[in-house]
C-alpha cells in the first residue's frame, strides 16, 4: 500500500470522479492488484464470454463490448511503453481488471446497461493517465 | 436456528400457456408458470388426458418431471368431423388463448359497457407502461369503476389477471363486486366481516386467507386493522391491485397523521407485492407537489426523486385526469343538466334570537378549536346552528363537561354561564321554530312521500348525526313513514349494513323513501340509480365536499334531471346575514365549476376539503366579503399547470386490437363448440336466437368451476342464461336493482366468462396428446405444397410472453419455403370458413411426406420467432436504455439528497442522534432496495429466454392431395 496521502494517488482521484454506485466496486478492484494475470487474454476471454451472452440477452450491447475491447488492448499495450509510476500502471491494469471482471454490480453479460459502468471506468482512467487517444474509434 | 438451505437443482421451465406437457404420465394443458419462491417453477395446468380431463392442479419442477411436448414430435391427424368442425375450434380456442403483447385494447371495450374512448384511454395508457401502473384520476361520477374494470379485463386476457385485490371503502364493497362482475365477468369474493368470519371458520386458523381466493374485495380499514392481515400480505404475489380511493393513502398536511401515515405504509406494501396497480381518486392531491408526489411514487417508486421538484416528464405517463366538461362530446346523452334551487328562509324569532346571541357571545377558556379546523369555537357553534338546533345543543352540551369548565376560577364561570344561556336560547327553538324543518317537510309532502304508495326517493344530506337522527324521528312521526323507509347513513355503521343501506337504495323495490346522510356517504357510491333528488339540510363549508355530495345523484348513467335543493335559513340582523352570504357564494361557485372547471378545488386552491372549511370559517369571522373568501377565477385550472405551467396535453385516441379469428363472433363459435363438446347439445342448451344468447344447463364438470365462484354470483338456480348482446345486459343489470335480492338475469357471454373459459379447455381437449389436424383446403393451397400453421411464443425470465405470432410455413419439394401470416392465410384459404371433409384418413403417402416436411418447418418456424425477437430488442433497446439511465439517476439524485440531509443534521450537532442515524439508514436501505429490485424487474421482464416456444397446431394441404 502506498504511502502517498489520500486523494493524492491517481486511483483515489478516479474513485473520486466515478458515479457513487461504481466507485466502491472499483475501489474494491483497485486493492486487489496482481500482477502477474494475463490481462490481454482475459480481455479476449470476456470477449467471448459476452458475444456468448447475446443468446439470453439480446439487448447486451455488443459493438461497446467490443469497443471497450480494443480500447483495454490499446490501454495495456499503451501502459507497457510508457514511463509510468507504480500505482499508475497498477491503475492502468485495474481498468482492465473491471472490464473483465463480469459481476462488477452490474453484470455485463446478464444486464441491460452492463457495460455502461465499465466505459465510465476506462474514460475516467484515461483521462487521469494523460492517455484519451487509446479511447479512439 | 437456522434452515439449512438447499440448493435447488430443479430446472426452469420455459413454457408458454396453452403448451402441453406430460406430468406424471398424463396431459396438462399449461395456463402459467410461475417462479417458486424456494427455486423452480410452480407449473398451473388443467388436465386434457383422459383421468385428469377437466382438472386443475399445480406441479413443483422441484418434485415432478415436466415434459414439454416438441413440435418436431407432433403428431399430424385426421380429422373426421363434419367440415374439419373439431379442427377450425380448436383452432379458434387457440387463438383465443393467444395473449396479446402490445397495447392495444382487445377486450375490455367488449364488456357490458357503453363503449366510449375515455373510458378506455386510462388502460391504453397503463398497458403502454412495461409495467401497469396507473393513476385514474377522473372527476366524480365519470365512471371509474368501468375504467378499472376495463384494465383489469385486458391484464386477465394477457394471463396477467390470475390474482387479484380490490381495496375500496367498506361502503361500496357490494357495488364494486356487482360492477366487476356484471359489466366484465370477473368474479370477487367480498372480504367484508361476514365475509372473513365465513372464512375462518372454513380454513385452519394460520392458513393465509389470501391464498384461499384468487380474486378478492376488501376494505383498507380491514387490512389495516389487524396487524396479522399485514403478515399475510407480506406472503401474498398478486398480478393486480386496485386501490379506489387512494387519496386516502396519500401523504397530507393535516388530518389524523398517524392513521394516515399507516394506510400509507399498508399501501407501500401492497404496492411491493403486485406487478400492476391501479389507483383511483378524483381527489389525488392538495395542491402540493409533494402529496401528489407521494402517490406517484407509491405507484412507482423510481418516479421522482425529488418530491419538491419535479418534471411533468417524470409523472405524465402515470395518470390521466379528466373532467365532464372535457368528455362531454362523447357521452351527451349520459349526462342530464342539474337543476338547482335556494331555497331562502327568514329565521324564526326563536332562531334569532340565537343567532343575535351567537354574534356576541365570547369565550375565555375556549379559543380556536382544534377539531373544529382552526375556527373559533363561536364560529362552530354557528355552523352546528345553522345544521340543527339539536346538533347545537349537543355541542354545547359536549363542552360544558370539558374539564376545562371544571375549574372554579373566573374564566370557568363565566364560559359555564355563556354557554347555559345559550343552551336556553336553543332548547327554546321548539319543532315549530325550526324553520328549515318545516320546509323539508313541505318539500317531501310535495314529493308524495307521505302517500302510502310513493315511489320517490330523496337524499337529505347533513354534516351532523344529531342533525340526522332528528330529523328521521320528525320525518317517520310527521309523514308517518315506516322506521325502514327513512333510514340514516353514517360513516360508523358496520360496514356491512353501509353496503345493505347502499344496495336496498339501489333497488327499485327498496322501502327507503328518505335517505339520511351524512358526508360519510359523499365519496363513492351510487346513489342515481332510482334517485334523481337531494337536499342538503345543512351546508358544508367546502367546495370540495358539496361536490362530492352533488356527485352521488348527478353522474355518468343518471336518466332524469338531478333535483338539488339548498335550505339556507338567513338571520334578520344585517351583519348576521352578510356574514352568511358566502354560503349562498358557496353554491354558485360549486355549480359554475362543475359546469366549465372541472375541477371545484382550484377555487379556493387548497385542495382540501378542511381546509376549504377552516379557510370559510375564518372568513365569516374576520367579516371578509364572500368575493375575498371564494374568488372569482381560479389561480389553476389543472394540475399540470400547477405544478409545471403546462396545459394537459389530450390522450391519443386508443388502438382497438384486431386478433385473427376463424369464427364470426362469439355465439358463432359457442354453437358450435357446445354441438361438439356436449352430446347430446339439446340436454343441456336451448338456443335464444332473439336473445343472441343460450340457456345453458350446466354439465357436472362446468358445474364444478362454479363452485370456486363467490357465494353472491352462483345463481339459485340451475341454469346460466348468457348472451351476447351487451345492451341486453345492461338493461337486465337495470332490471336487477328493481329487487334487492336478484343478480342480473342475464351474464355477458364473451372470452372472458367462466363458460367461455371452460368451453376453450373442452375444444382443446377434443384432440389428444400432441397432435395437430391435417386439413385439406379448397385454395391457397396447390399440388404438393404444404402449410404448417404455427402459434410462436417468445418469453420473458418470468415466463409471460412478449412476442406472439400466428404464421404459416409454406412448404414444398421437401423444404421449408416463406412465412405467411395467418390473416393473410385465412383468406387464401378459407380457413375461417367451412370445407367439405372428404372424411378418408390421411394416405401413407401424404403422411410420409408431411412428417418429413415437419422438422425444416420447425426449424424455419424457430428462425421467423428468433427474427421477431431480434427486431424488438431493436426497436426497444434504445428506449430501455434510456429508461434505465433514468433510474441510475433517479438513484444517485435521492442519494445525494440523503447525503445533504446528513449533512445539514451534522453542521447543527456535530453527530448524528440514534433517530437520525436509523432513519438515514433505513431510507438509504430502502433506496437500494427499491432500485436493484426495478433494476431486476426491468432486467427479468425485458430479457427473453433464446427458444421461443412453438406449437404446431394444424396442417393445410390441397384439397385434392393424396
Amino acid at each position: 500500500m502506498s504511502d502517498t496521502p489520500l486523494f493524492d494517488r491517481p486511483a483515489d482521484r478516479v474513485v473520486e470522479a466515478l458515479s457513487l454506485r461504481i466507485a466502491e466496486a472499483f475501489a474494491e478492484v483497485v486493492r486487489h492488484d496482481d500482477e502477474g494475470a494475463d490481462l490481454a487474454g482475459a480481455v479476449t476471454h470476456h470477449l467471448a464470454h459476452l458475444e456468448a451472452a447475446m443468446s439470453h440477452n439480446e439487448f447486451l450491447d455488443i459493438d461497446l463490448a467490443r469497443k471497450l475491447a480494443r480500447q483495454c488492448r490499446r490501454l495495456l499495450d499503451w501502459a507497457n511503453g510508457a514511463d509510468l509510476a507504480d500505482d499508475q500502471r497498477a491503475l492502468a491494469r485495474a481498468a482492465v481488471r473491471y472490464f473483465v471482471l463480469d459481476d462488477d454490480g452490474d453484470s455485463d453479460a446478464d444486464s441491460i446497461l452492463g457495460l455502461e459502468d465499465d466505459e465510465e471506468v476506462l474514460v475516467a482512467v484515461a483521462r487521469e493517465l494523460g492517455c484519451v487517444e487509446v479511447l479512439g474509434a | 436456528m437456522a434452515v439449512p438451505q438447499v440448493a435447488s437443482t430443479a430446472k426452469r421451465v420455459v413454457l408458454a400457456p396453452g403448451a402441453r406437457v406430460v406430468i406424471r404420465d398424463e396431459e396438462w394443458i399449461v395456463h402459467s408458470v410461475k417462479p417458486a419462491s424456494w427455486g423452480g417453477d410452480a407449473v398451473h395446468v388443467t388436465g386434457t388426458s383422459e383421468l385428469v380431463r377437466n382438472k386443475s392442479a399445480i406441479f413443483l419442477t422441484e418434485l415432478d418431471e415436466v415434459r414439454e411436448l416438441r413440435p418436431e414430435e407432433t403428431e399430424l391427424v385426421h380429422d373426421p368431423s363434419p367440415r374439419y368442425r373439431r379442427s377450425r375450434l380448436y383452432l379458434e380456442a387457440l387463438l383465443r388463448r393467444s395473449p396479446p403483447t402490445d397495447s392495444a385494447i382487445y377486450v375490455g371495450h367488449r364488456g357490458a359497457i357503453r363503449e366510449v374512448d375515455y373510458q378506455l384511454q386510462p388502460a391504453a395508457k397503463a398497458l403502454r407502461q412495461p409495467r401497469p401502473r396507473i393513476l385514474m384520476a377522473d372527476g366524480v361520477g365519470l365512471g371509474k369503476t368501468i375504467e378499472v374494470g376495463i384494465l383489469l379485463s385486458e391484464l386477465i386476457r394477457r394471463g396477467r389477471g390470475e390474482r387479484i385485490l380490490v381495496v375500496a371503502l367498506k361502503a361500496i364493497l357490494a357495488q364494486f363486486q356487482q360492477e366487476l362482475w356484471a359489466r366484465f365477468t370477473i368474479p370477487l369474493v367480498r372480504l367484508d366481516s361476514v365475509g372473513i368470519q365465513r372464512l375462518q371458520s372454513k380454513i385452519p386458523s394460520n392458513q393465509n386467507p389470501f391464498y384461499f381466493f384468487n380474486r378478492a374485495i376488501i376494505s383498507i380499514d380491514t387490512l389495516k386493522k389487524d396487524e396479522k392481515y399485514r403478515r399475510y400480505l407480506e406472503e401474498c404475489r398478486w398480478d393486480a391491485i386496485v386501490v379506489d380511493e387512494c387519496q386516502n393513502v396519500a401523504v397530507r398536511t393535516t388530518g389524523r397523521e398517524s392513521q394516515k401515515s399507516q394506510r400509507a405504509r399498508l399501501a407501500e406494501l401492497l404496492a411491493r407485492t403486485t406487478d400492476a396497480l391501479i389507483f383511483t381518486s378524483a381527489t389525488p392531491h392538495d395542491g402540493r407537489p409533494e402529496s401528489f408526489a407521494s402517490l406517484i411514487n407509491l405507484l412507482e417508486p423510481t418516479a421522482i426523486a425529488d418530491p419538491e421538484e419535479y418534471t411533468s416528464d417524470e409523472v405524465s405517463g402515470y395518470f390521466l385526469r379528466r373532467f365532464k366538461k372535457d368528455i362531454q362530446h362523447e357521452v351527451e346523452d349520459e349526462f342530464c343538466e342539474r337543476n338547482l334551487e335556494i331555497v331562502k328562509l327568514s329565521a324564526s324569532e326563536a332562531e334569532n334570537a340565537v343567532f343575535d346571541r351567537l354574534r356576541d357571545v365570547e369565550f375565555r377558556t375556549i379559543g380556536r378549536e382544534r377539531g373544529g379546523h382552526g375556527i373559533l369555537f363561536r364560529t362552530l357553534l354557528l355552523k352546528s346552528f345553522l345544521s340543527s338546533p339539536a346538533a347545537c345543543a349537543s355541542t354545547i352540551t359536549k363542552r360544558l363537561g370539558h374539564k376545562a369548565l371544571e375549574k372554579n376560577d373566573d374564566e370557568a364561570r363565566h364560559d359555564r354561564s355563556e354557554l347555559e344561556s345559550l343552551l336556553g336560547l336553543v332548547n327554546a327553538v321548539t319543532v315549530e321554530d325550526f324553520t328549515k324543518l318545516g320546509t323539508l317537510l313541505e318539500i317531501l309532502r310535495g314529493l308524495g312521500l307521505d302517500a302510502k304508495k310513493s315511489e320517490e326517493r330523496v337524499v337529505v344530506f347533513s354534516e351532523r348525526i344529531d342533525t340526522l337522527t332528528f330529523l328521521q324521528e320528525q320525518i317517520r312521526k310527521k309523514l308517518k313513514l315506516k322506521a325502514d323507509a327513512a333510514p340514516i347513513f353514517h360513516g360508523t355503521l358496520e360496514d356491512r349494513k353501509q353496503a345493505e343501506l347502499v344496495k336496498s337504495f339501489g333497488t327499485a323495490d327498496s322501502p327507503i323513501r328518505v335517505l339520511l346522510a351524512s358526508d360519510a356517504a359523499a365519496e363513492g357510491i351510487n346513489l342515481h340509480f332510482f334517485c334523481h333528488r337531494m337536499i342538503h339540510f345543512d351546508l358544508p363549508w367546502s367546495l370540495i365536499t358539496l361536490e362530492q355530495r352533488n356527485g352521488r345523484i348527478d353522474r355518468f348513467g343518471q336518466e332524469h334531471t338531478p333535483e338539488i335543493r339548498y335550505l339556507l335559513t338567513l338571520p334578520d340582523g344585517e351583519e348576521s346575514r352578510g356574514d352568511l352570504r358566502v354560503l349562498e357564494r358557496l353554491i354558485e361557485k360549486e355549480d359554475a365549476a362543475h359546469k366549465n372547471l372541472g375541477d371545484v378545488a382550484w377555487l379556493m386552491g387548497l385542495h382540501e376539503a378542511e381546509k376549504e372549511e377552516e379557510h370559510v370559517g375564518k372568513g365569516i369571522e374576520q367579516g371578509a366579503d364572500p368575493e375575498q373568501i371564494i374568488g372569482e377565477d381560479a389561480q389553476h385550472t389543472d394540475l399540470m399547470d400547477l405544478l409545471f405551467g403546462e396545459g394537459t396535453s389530450p390522450e391519443p385516441p386508443p388502438e382497438i386490437g384486431d386478433p385473427p379469428r376463424l369464427f364470426a363472433d362469439d355465439l358463432a363459435y359457442s354453437r358450435e363448440a357446445l354441438s361438439t363438446v356436449l352430446e347430446p347439445v339439446d340436454e343441456h342448451v336451448d338456443w335464444l336466437d332473439e336473445a343472441s344468447g343460450f340457456r345453458l344447463h350446466p354439465p357436472d364438470d362446468l358445474r364444478r368451476r362454479y363452485e370456486y365462484l363467490p357465494r353472491e354470483l352462483r345463481r339459485r338456480s340451475d341454469e346460466v342464461l348468457l348472451t351476447t348482446d351487451r345492451g341486453r345486459v345492461m338493461r337486465a343489470l337495470e332490471e336487477s336493482r328493481k329487487d334487492e335480492e336478484t343478480w342480473p338475469e342475464w351474464e355477458l357471454f364473451w372470452e372472458l366468462h367462466p363458460v367461455a373459459t371452460w368451453l376453450d379447455d373442452r375444444v382443446l381437449a377434443e384432440f389428444g396428446r400432441h397432435e395437430a389436424p391435417v386439413l385439406r383446403v379448397g385454395s391457397g393451397v396447390a399440388g404438393e405444397e404444404a402449410v404448417f400453421v404455427f402459434q410462436g411464443l417468445v418469453s420473458n425470465h418470468r415466463s409471460q410472453p412478449v412476442v406472439v405470432d400466428w404464421f404459416g410455413v409454406r412448404c414444398a419439394g421437401g423444404a421449408a419455403g416463406r412465412i405467411e401470416s395467418l390473416r393473410s392465410l385465412s383468406v387464401e384459404t378459407g380457413l375461417d370458413r367451412e370445407h367439405p371433409n372428404p372424411g378418408k384418413e390421411l394416405p401413407d403417402e401424404l403422411s410420409e411426406r408431411l412428417m418429413a416436411l415437419r422438422g425444416p418447418a420447425v426449424d424455419r418456424a424457430r428462425e421467423h420467432m428468433k427474427q421477431l425477437r431480434k427486431q424488438r430488442a431493436a426497436d426497444l433497446g434504445d428506449e430501455l436504455r434510456d429508461g434505465l439511465r433514468k433510474l441510475t439517476q433517479w438513484h444517485d439524485v435521492a442519494h445525494a439528497a440523503l447525503h445533504e440531509e446528513e449533512a445539514r443534521h451534522l453542521e447543527k450537532r456535530s453527530k448524528l442522534t440514534n433517530r437520525q442515524q436509523i432513519s438515514l439508514d433505513r431510507r438509504r436501505e430502502r433506496l437500494e432496495r427499491i432500485e436493484s429490485e426495478r433494476k431486476r424487474w426491468i432486467n427479468d421482464g425485458m430479457r427473453t429466454v433464446e427458444e421461443p416456444y412453438l406449437r404446431l397446431a394444424a396442417v393445410l394441404v390441397a384439397g385434392d392431395s393424396v
